[in-house]
Order: structure tokens, then C-alpha cells, then sequence
């Protein structure tokens, strides 16, 4: 058995394990929950970080994409495809399909904008994209979107967080990957080498937001009402939280701090609304002592290709 | 047909004339060095050209092909590559991958092709990192692949822009002061690798250059500018003999001579 196939047996595995204990109802209702949500926010920072982390701008849009994403996989599987969970995986694709075009939107500005500048049109799309959803007639306006399957679950989950991941890593890993990382470092360079830095940017904030756009289908299916609040730069923010707590640049990075954030804000429940006191102070904590965030850019060998890693 | 022509470029910065009626010809196997005070606008000449900057007037022939209005990524694939005066690696990737992005061009995979790392993906991504290998090691730097490019000292981070503008095969090269902050034997190593690269990649190259060590070596043909004009053109060995560059270029009789 060759050390290639060792992914595969794992995925094998684990999907067997999610397969498991969604028809069994092995796990407690409770756990399952936390365990999706920790899956979708993977989904959600892992992406966030292409356009953050590797290509250095600073998008507070993120939770738009993710709307733009629950609304049109919520509105496929309510009224355009048949009840049943064998239409989910095509609810989710409308949900991508619909959040990318609009990621394809916001990269034509991208090209000329940075920084700051790109901060403020990605917080004006996520305006316009809550009140579009507050005011269209087809979505509920501002009451939400009822009635929505319960069809996302481990499996599911599970599937997708792999697919996000592994998606990511291998454009992180190619040309592609490495003109991202050159428009972080020094954009003019990176023309001056022939790198298509419009090509670039359309593709990382379409792969970004597409993956959005699937962590937004999930979400929907999982809580089963979406409102227009429930995506607002609070939402945004979360992301940004999560990736920057396991830090920007590394795909381990985004695993590890949508896991400890997820996880956190279950655990201090207990606090009650003092949670939200205590885990942003933690981070600030953090912040002060690992400034570049838990893995601070670093990589864990197994996340890395093979014919990449260092010998 | 001239691997580059350059014809009668202009280029005003506001009121500036940077560039005036800028004109040059470069051939195979040929070696040309621009050379100036400080402003004359030498850097300009190679931003107008790799499309940095748009040209007031004037045009730029690759293998007779006009690259007017083409963004800058497209002339490198063109065969037209470039240094820079002050160093421009990417600073956060290894030295290795600094290369291989200069491959940008010669890697043709789609991005699905590399989502799903297809055999054709596999065996680019191969090429590309043997090429990368490949110029490292000529360069004396085969063990530095996995170094953070901005770790290493002045003079290797030079190198490694050299083999990164190369990795895209290009036909005409062009350097921004490669000489700029070496000692006379760093100056003479660089000589060496220069006529090397050139011999052994095919590349006509353009050199701006202060250092009058390495023009008088490398040179086939020089090209004074000042003040954006055009002040002296011939062989390198007349310069000395051209009233007007010695005053512009070397200054008057009682300052001190030129390094």
C-alpha cells in the first residue's frame, strides 16, 4: 500500500464514521450540532483566507457571500427542486454558483483598489446584500426565510470541509497559489514576472466566495430559518476572528482557530452574555503574545503536497 | 528583425520630461548599457517598456510586434524581462518559489487542472521546479532552495532576481543596476555570470548601470542620458573622448572622478 493512498483511507474512514452516526443517531443531537458548526466555519475561514491571508487584502464581506449563498441554496430547495435530501448537493451548488458570480463582481474593483479601499467595497457590498434580502419580495424580507430542510448533517459536513480544504491547499500549491502570495508581497513585482494579476484576483475571490456560498447552504439547512440580520458584519467579523486567531497564510492556521472559536464560545455558555466579554479579551491576549496568530503562518507537513515539502 | 526596437519614446511626469525621443535597437547576442546621472531618466526607459507606465508618444517592437497598451505580464511573456534597481523578491517565499512564479507564464495548466492536480499539473509543476533547481545550482545557490528569500545577503537576493527574470526565457534581459552596492571583485564574479547567462540562455542584454568596471566589460554598445535626452551613443571605449557626457555624466575637471 503506497504512502499516497493514506489521504484517501482517511477520507474513506471518515466519512464512513459521519456516515455512521447520521443513520444510527449515534451521536448526541447536541454534539452533532456544534461538531457541523465547527465544519462550516472551517468551510467559511479556510476561504476567507485565500483573499485574506494568502492574497493579503483585507475583505469584510465574507458573511455576504455567505447570505447570498444560504438564501439561494434555501430558495432552490424550498421552491425549485423536489423534497428530498437526494437534491440537496444541487441546492448547495446553486448556493456557490450564485455566491461566486457575485465574488466575481467584487474582484473587478480589486483590481485597481487595495487595502483599505477594498475593505470599505466589500463592507459596502455586504450593505447592499442585507438589505437586498431585507427588502426583495421572494426571500421574507426582514421576518427571514422559513420552512428550510433539515438536510445538512455529518456527512454532509464533512464532505464539503474536505472539498474546501483540499480545493484550497491544491490552488495554494500551483502557479496560482504563488501569484496570490505575490500580490501579498509586492504587486508590481509579481506583473513585472509575468503573473496575470487580474486572472489572479478573479480567481481567488470567486473561489473564496463560492466556498462562502456553500458554508451559507449548510448553515441554512442546518438552522433551518435564515434572516437578514443573521449575516450582518457581526457575522464578518466572527470569520475574520476565526482566522485570524489560528492566523492568515496557513490552512492548519484556519482549522485550528474555527475549531478553538466554535468550540470557545460553546464551552463558556455558561457565562452567559459575559462570554462575549471574556473570549474577545482572550484574543486580545493572544493577539499580544502570538501577534500572527496560532500557527503564525506556519504549515503542518501534512497539509502540504508532497512534491512541496522540504527535504 | 531587432529582438527589440525601441522608437523615438517619450514620457512627462507632469511638467517633467522624464524620457525625451528615447530611441534603441537591440540585436541578438548583443550587450547594451544605459548610463546617466542620478534623474536622467534611465529607470523610466525600462518601466515604459516592460508597460509600467504608458508612453506619451513612441513605440516598443518585440520581434517586431507592437506592445502598445499590453499590461506588463503579457510583454514578459513576450520575452522581455526585468531587475530591479532596488530588489524586488517577493519577501515572504522561499527562494525556490520566488523562481517558479516567474514560471507564471511558461505553465500553461488551468486552474482546474491544478484543484484537481491532473498528471499534465504533476508534470508542469516537475519542469518547473528542475528549471527553478537547475539555475539555482548554476548560480552557486543550490543549497539555499528552502531559505526565506529576504534572509539571504545583498548579493545572493541579486542572483536570485537574475534567475528569477530568467526562468521565464526571455530574449531580451533587463538589469536595474546589477552592479549597484558590490565590491571590484563582486563586480568582476558579476561580469562573468552576466556574459555566461547570456551565452549560455541566448539573451541580448540592456544593463543601466553606474559602475564603469562592469560597463567597460560587458558592453557592446553604450547610451548616455540626461536630463531624459539622449546625449551620447557609440562604442563604450568613446565615451572617455565625449566632451559632453565627461561634464555631464563624470562632472567638471576639479571634482573627483567617476568610481
Amino acid at each position: 500500500m503506497a504512502k499516497r493512498h493514506i489521504p484517501l483511507i482517511l477520507f474513506a474512514a471518515g466519512l464512513t464514521t459521519c456516515l455512521a452516526l447520521d443513520l444510527t443517531g449515534g451521536l448526541d443531537p447536541y454534539v452533532a450540532q456544534i461538531v457541523i458548526y465547527i465544519g462550516i466555519n472551517i468551510i467559511l475561514t479556510v476561504s476567507l483566507n485565500l483573499v485574506n491571508g494568502y492574497m493579503g487584502e483585507f475583505s469584510v464581506g465574507h458573511a455576504g457571500f455567505m447570505a447570498v449563498g444560504a438564501y439561494a441554496a434555501a430558495y432552490a430547495s424550498v421552491n425549485l427542486l423536489p423534497h428530498s435530501a437526494w437534491f440537496f448537493p444541487l441546492a448547495l451548488a446553486t448556493g456557490g454558483i450564485c455566491a461566486g458570480l457575485l465574488g466575481l463582481l467584487v474582484a473587478i474593483p480589486a483590481f485597481r483598489a487595495r487595502d483599505d479601499y477594498l475593505a470599505i467595497i466589500t463592507l459596502a457590498l455586504l450593505m447592499i446584500v442585507k438589505s437586498a434580502f431585507d427588502n426583495l419580495p421572494w426571500f421574507g424580507g426582514p421576518q427571514g426565510f422559513y420552512g428550510i430542510e433539515k438536510y445538512t448533517n455529518l456527512s454532509w459536513v464533512f464532505v464539503w470541509t474536505v472539498l474546501s480544504v483540499a480545493a484550497i491547499r491544491n490552488i495554494v500549491y500551483s502557479r496560482f497559489g504563488r501569484a496570490i502570495i505575490a500580490i501579498r508581497d509586492d504587486e508590481i513585482a509579481a506583473t513585472l514576472v509575468s503573473v496575470d494579476t487580474r486572472h489572479t484576483k478573479i480567481l481567488a475571490f470567486v473561489t473564496s466566495s463560492f466556498f462562502a456560498g456553500i458554508a451559507g447552504g449548510l448553515f441554512a439547512h442546518v438552522i433551518q430559518f435564515i434572516n437578514p440580520r443573521t449575516f450582518s458584519l457581526v457575522k464578518s467579523t466572527d470569520i475574520l476572528l476565526m482566522l485570524y486567531l489560528g492566523g492568515g497564510g496557513s490552512l492548519a492556521g484556519s482549522i485550528v482557530g474555527a475549531t478553538i472559536w466554535t468550540l470557545a464560545i460553546e464551552f463558556l455558555r455558561f457565562l452567559g452574555i459575559w462570554r462575549f466579554v471574556v473570549a474577545p479579551v482572550a484574543l486580545i491576549v493572544l493577539m499580544i503574545y502570538r501577534p500572527r496568530g496560532i500557527m503564525g503562518g506556519r504549515e503542518l507537513p501534512w497539509l502540504v503536497p508532497r512534491d512541496y515539502r522540504k527535504e | 528583425m531587432p529582438l527589440l526596437q525601441v522608437n523615438n519614446l517619450s514620457h512627462s511626469f507632469g511638467g517633467l520630461r522624464a524620457v525625451s525621443s528615447f530611441s534603441l535597437t537591440v540585436d541578438h547576442d548583443m550587450v547594451w548599457g544605459i548610463i546617466g546621472p542620478n534623474g536622467a531618466g534611465k529607470t523610466t526607459v525600462f518601466n515604459l517598456v516592460t508597460g509600467v507606465y504608458k508612453p506619451d508618444s513612441g513605440s516598443v517592437l518585440v520581434n517586431g510586434e507592437n506592445i502598445e497598451g499590453l499590461p506588463s505580464n503579457r510583454i514578459v511573456a513576450k520575452g522581455i524581462s526585468r531587475t530591479f534597481q532596488n530588489i524586488r523578491l517577493f519577501k515572504s517565499m522561499t527562494v525556490l518559489d520566488n523562481i517558479r512564479t516567474g514560471a507564471y507564464c511558461r505553465l500553461g495548466y488551468s486552474p482546474a487542472a491544478a484543484i484537481m492536480r491532473t498528471p499534465s499539473f504533476l508534470r508542469a509543476e516537475r519542469d518547473a521546479t528542475e528549471r527553478g533547481r537547475a539555475l539555482l545550482s548554476e548560480f552557486g545557490l543550490g543549497d539555499r532552495e528552502n531559505h526565506i528569500a529576504s534572509s539571504l545577503p545583498y548579493g545572493m537576493q541579486r542572483k536570485v532576481e537574475l534567475a528569477r527574470a530568467l526562468v521565464s526565457t526571455p530574449c531580451v534581459l533587463l538589469l536595474d543596476e546589477p552592479g549597484a552596492g558590490m565590491n571590484p571583485s563582486e563586480l568582476d564574479g558579476l561580469a562573468d555570470l552576466i556574459l555566461r547567462i547570456k551565452r549560455e540562455y541566448g539573451v541580448a542584454v540592456v544593463l543601466i548601470e553606474h559602475r564603469m568596471r562592469l560597463v567597460m566589460r560587458l558592453c557592446d554598445r553604450v547610451k548616455v542620458l540626461n536630463f531624459g535626452e539622449t546625449i551620447f551613443e557609440g562604442k563604450p571605449q568613446d565615451l572617455a573622448a565625449n566632451a559632453t557626457v565627461v561634464k555631464a555624466y563624470f562632472g567638471e575637471a576639479d571634482e573627483p572622478a567617476a568610481r
